[in-house]
């Protein structure tokens, strides 16, 4: 089996476990299985319709409540309905108090004494219908329920139930109100509960001092940034010391000793030009009908080994050559320190923004949400910035200006060499070659 | 004034005066076509907003476009635990409300509406959207459908070149599916457009790994898991993909210097895609894991009870989605059936032709294949198939329900796949000088010059034909460089 072999069957085995794992977590995460079940459906006693007289709602409008209250419990609402008349009921007290104690009478509650249902409770008069008294009763623990609120009830009460009843079409009149509540927990927001004592303390304690804080910090990172900037461009000397050879004007001109810059001072390959390092020895041999495309990107190697006189023979790591660098002006001495700071800064800037971030979510407390999110951003961007800010002065830069307007693109070895470093330390592809008629 | 193509690969079209100047115009079809294909899809997607038929589910997404100026109060009741926060995930949304405001309206729309009833119940409780709204929303997604079409250009030209790019970009844009949902009010194609930009970003990140790029994917990644949850297992996914590549470098089967590099960022894919993904939804923040779970599992119940409501559109498994993928994409919704439909049509001869885009993607899928094992499994032409593979398998095995619009992600990845299958096709023709058939035309003479192939010593560097754009003091310097 030839290399290539091996690494075609390795990388598809590879990608097919990572895929068959990942879709397995997926198959997991998807299962419908007991466990689940967002909705917390409840389990009630009491029945979840009663009708008394029995026909006194036909019983396929009575089937359809029961199918409404039961998938309404599911959705986790214990409630039932009754309807009754005046007649069947024979109490002595006026109708629109039958409601409550109907709800006294036989509580719908999800465990005993819990006193946490609804009922909807219909009284028809024997003699007018259209004088029908409908109520929502609550008990003391029913509430907060998702979007459920008295006002919203009362709602149903008065303006989904009430001109049906006057219609004298008492079973619309409960088969709308049930729907509307069935509705209600779904799609109306769950009004905002008062504050806790924790988001109560929290937010007093959070703003407007700590706010203020936050937000000052963030400013305070972005002037770290822009002084430290400042400071490292400024630098200490007016001109460089000594003419910048193309090794010296790329590292100016990337701001760091990066890696391709220590490729072309070592005159070592390395992995630059990833898809030639990532193609086994017997495909880089290319023959008529093959994409060698990949074999294309230069090394900084490549143009080294015909171009030694760097003045880095004996140096190759990259503090010395930073050090050196930094001696003859190219780049601020003290611009290890600087990025420490503000490395340190902005790391702090970070972990603050995203304790803040954290305690302004517990306190729901906006402002402070905001300083923290502004302060989170701009630390984890000057962060990231810190990590390949550039290093070269103001003296390094008008000497690299100097060393391009010697040196015109394309027409030299230095310029060809300098161009390398600069853009080899990129993995990129050309692929024209797929779209490329032999003709 | 003279335009002149020059006679080169990737070549620019320069246009200038006779007399040599300093100053001129280039218009490089790189950049022209991307242009042009974005009016010439956002002009077909308008075109449909019109006429695409109404789907109920456009009501929800409108109504929750007042996500969008909630986010003013991230701890008010709009993103308590209820059903409807619950129930999808943000972005799509934020969208609509966007694209309301946008346009001069406000994101105070219509009632929700209740499937458990008809549209008679819903209209009458207020929950069918207004003419208006419908057609501005409609239009955002037009413009999101038309900036997919341009992402996947950008992407097929970074890993295949321009002409696979255009072909997948036509593929695309001229795709019945594509073009119904870019001309209706729902997520999906946010997702897709997210999915491209991924690619994308995927792309740029092998180019230069940095922590930077890495981020940028990450957020992406996160922000197509708060459009539809799905991209957010890709994480996990690249993450794993990471974490093979290390292995892989340690025995030496890989390029052990780019496998170090971009291993780690992608193991932190998870990290800055949930971070994305949380931070998106304020419903969210109280209790970041439960709730995350409570949206899986209120999607995962859904599909369930639809599966349950509508035996017909029921998946039993991942090959009875791959059937209906297949049926899908051949019978009903194809950019080759429709070309023909309509070719057909101008001889007034209404017929239904089955489409053949499948067969593209499938060369297309062997190209891809052969790329990723010619240029590596950390070349970004890998990770993208990786990231492409991944997406389109959530789908066949996450699969359920056989709605339409689930099928948007298999369009994405068959018009990729397409835009490669057909550049290969193209570059065998040529190969063969099938331009040949052109001396058939009276007038017309073809003549190809088969030039041998170079010799070339084995572990030798050679130019391909796309480099003679080096310019040849680069070459020069380029060979001192040789190792031999």
């Amino acid at each position: 089996m030839t290399t290539s072999i091996l690494r075609a069957t390795i990388a598809a085995t590879t990608v097919l476990g990572v895929a068959l794992i990942t879709f397995h977590i997926v198959g997991l995460l998807t299962e419908d299985h007991d466990a689940w079940d967002i909705f917390a459906p409840v389990q009630v006693a009491a029945d979840p319709v009663t009708v008394r007289p029995d026909d006194l709602i036909s019983s396929k409008n009575q089937e359809t409540l029961r199918k409404i209250v039961k998938e309404t419990r599911g959705f986790g609402v214990p409630w039932s309905i009754y309807v009754t008349t005046d007649e069947a009921e024979n109490r002595d007290t006026p109708p629109d108090t039958w409601p409550e104690a109907i709800y006294d009478e036989t509580p719908i509650e999800t465990s005993p004494d819990a006193r946490d249902g609804l009922l909807l409770a219909v009284v028809v008069p024997t003699d007018d219908h259209t004088a029908t008294h409908a109520e929502f009763v609550a008990g003391e623990n029913f509430f907060p329920e998702e979007g459920i609120t008295p006002e919203r009830l009362q709602e149903i009460v008065d303006v989904q139930m009430a001109p049906l009843i006057e219609d004298n079409r008492i079973s619309a009149a409960v088969i709308e109100g049930a729907t509307w509540l069935e509705w209600t927990p779904l799609f109306q927001p769950t009004p905002d509960q008062p504050p806790t004592e924790l988001q109560s303390g929290l937010s007093d304690l959070l703003h407007p001092l700590v706010t203020a804080a936050i937000a000052g910090l963030a400013m305070l990172v972005l002037v770290a940034a822009a002084v430290i900037t400042w400071l490292t461009r400024r630098g200490r000397t007016a001109t460089v010391v000594g003419k910048l050879n193309a090794i010296t004007a790329a590292a100016a001109s990337i701001g760091r000793v990066d890696a391709p810059v220590l490729r072309a001072i070592r005159g070592n390959d390395g992995e630059v030009g990833a898809m030639a390092a990532d193609i086994p020895a017997e495909t880089a041999i290319p023959d008529a009908g093959a994409d060698h495309t990949e074999l294309e990107p230069p090394s900084p190697s490549a143009y080294t080994q015909s171009h030694r006189s760097h003045g880095y023979e004996t140096m190759t790591t990259r503090p010395e050559i930073e050090d050196d660098l930094a001696s003859r002006g190219v780049y601020h001495p003290k611009s290890v320190v600087y990025t420490w700071w503000l490395s340190i800064i902005s790391g702090s800037g970070l972990v603050i923004g995203l304790m803040g971030l954290v305690l302004s979510v517990l306190g729901e407390t906006v402002p402070t949400l905001s300083a923290s999110i502004a302060l989170t951003a701009v630390s984890l961007v000057t962060l990231i910035w810190n990590a390949s800010r550039s290093w070269t002065t103001n003296a390094g830069r008008r000497a690299l200006h100097e060393w391009n307007h010697d040196h015109k693109p394309s027409q030299d070895d230095d310029w060809l060499l300098f161009d390398s470093i600069v853009n080899t330390d990129t993995y990129r592809v050309p692929t024209t070659r797929i779209d490329s008629p032999a003709t | 004034m003279r335009a002149t193509l020059p006679n080169r690969q990737d070549a620019s079209w320069r246009i200038s005066t006779d007399r040599p100047s300093r100053q001129r115009v280039i218009i490089r079809p790189s950049l022209l076509l991307p242009i042009l294909l974005f009016i010439f899809s956002f002009a077909i997607n308008l075109n449909h907003v019109g006429s695409t038929e109404f789907h109920p589910d456009e009501t929800r997404w409108i109504n929750r476009a007042h996500y969008f100026t909630d986010l003013r109060d991230p701890f008010g009741p709009t993103w308590k635990d209820q059903y409807i926060t619950r129930g999808q995930p943000p972005l799509g949304s934020y969208l609509m409300g966007l694209g309301l405001l946008v346009q001069g309206r406000d994101t105070r729309t219509n009632n929700v509406w209740d499937f458990a009833y008809g549209s008679e119940w819903n209209s009458l409780n207020g929950a069918m959207t207004s003419d208006d709204d419908l057609r501005t929303a409609r239009r955002t997604n037009a413009f999101v459908g038309a900036v997919t079409v341009v992402v996947v250009f950008l992407f097929v030209n970074a890993i295949g070149g321009l002409l696979a790019a255009l072909a997948a970009g036509m593929l695309l844009a001229l795709h019945p599916l594509q073009i119904w949902i870019s001309s209706q009010a729902l997520s999906d194609e946010l997702l897709v457009m997210l999915i491209a930009l991924a690619l994308l970003a995927i792309i740029k990140l092998a180019e230069k790994p940095t922590r930077a790029r890495a981020i940028m994917l990450g957020i992406l990644l996160g922000l197509g898991g708060a459009t539809k949850l799905s991209p957010l297992l890709l994480a996990f996914a690249l993450a794993m993909y990471g974490i093979a590549l290390l292995l892989l470098a340690s025995v030496g089967r890989t390029n052990k210097h780019k496998a170090e590099e971009i291993g780690p960022l992608l193991m932190i894919q998870p990290a800055i895609a949930v971070g994305t993904f949380i931070l998106s939804y304020p419903y969210l923040w109280p209790d970041p894991l439960s709730r995350t779970w409570n949206l899986f599992e209120l999607r995962a119940q859904e599909m369930t009870g639809q599966s349950a409501a509508w035996p017909g559109v029921g998946v039993d498994n991942p090959i009875d989605a791959l059937g209906r993928i297949y049926d899908r994409l051949t019978w009903q919704f194809s950019t080759t059936g429709s070309i023909l439909e309509a070719v057909v049509g101008w001889f007034r001869t209404p017929t239904s032709i089955w489409g053949f885009d499948l067969v593209f993607a499938l060369l297309g899928l062997a190209t891809l294949t052969m790329m990723v094992v010619r240029r590596g499994l950390t070349s970004g032409t890998a990770l993208a198939a990786f990231l492409l593979a991944g997406q389109a398998g959530a789908i066949i095995f996450g699969m359920q329900v056989d709605f339409y619009r689930y099928h948007l992600p298999i369009v994405l990845a068959t018009s990729i796949l397409g835009g490669l299958g057909v550049s290969m096709v193209w570059r065998l023709l040529a190969a063969r000088g099938a331009s040949r058939v052109w001396n058939i035309v009276p007038g017309i003479s073809v003549d190809i010059a088969s030039a041998p192939a170079p010799k070339v010593a084995p572990g030798q560097r050679v130019k391909s034909p796309a480099a003679e754009d080096v310019d040849a003091t680069r070459e020069s310097a380029l060979r001192t460089g040789i190792r031999s």
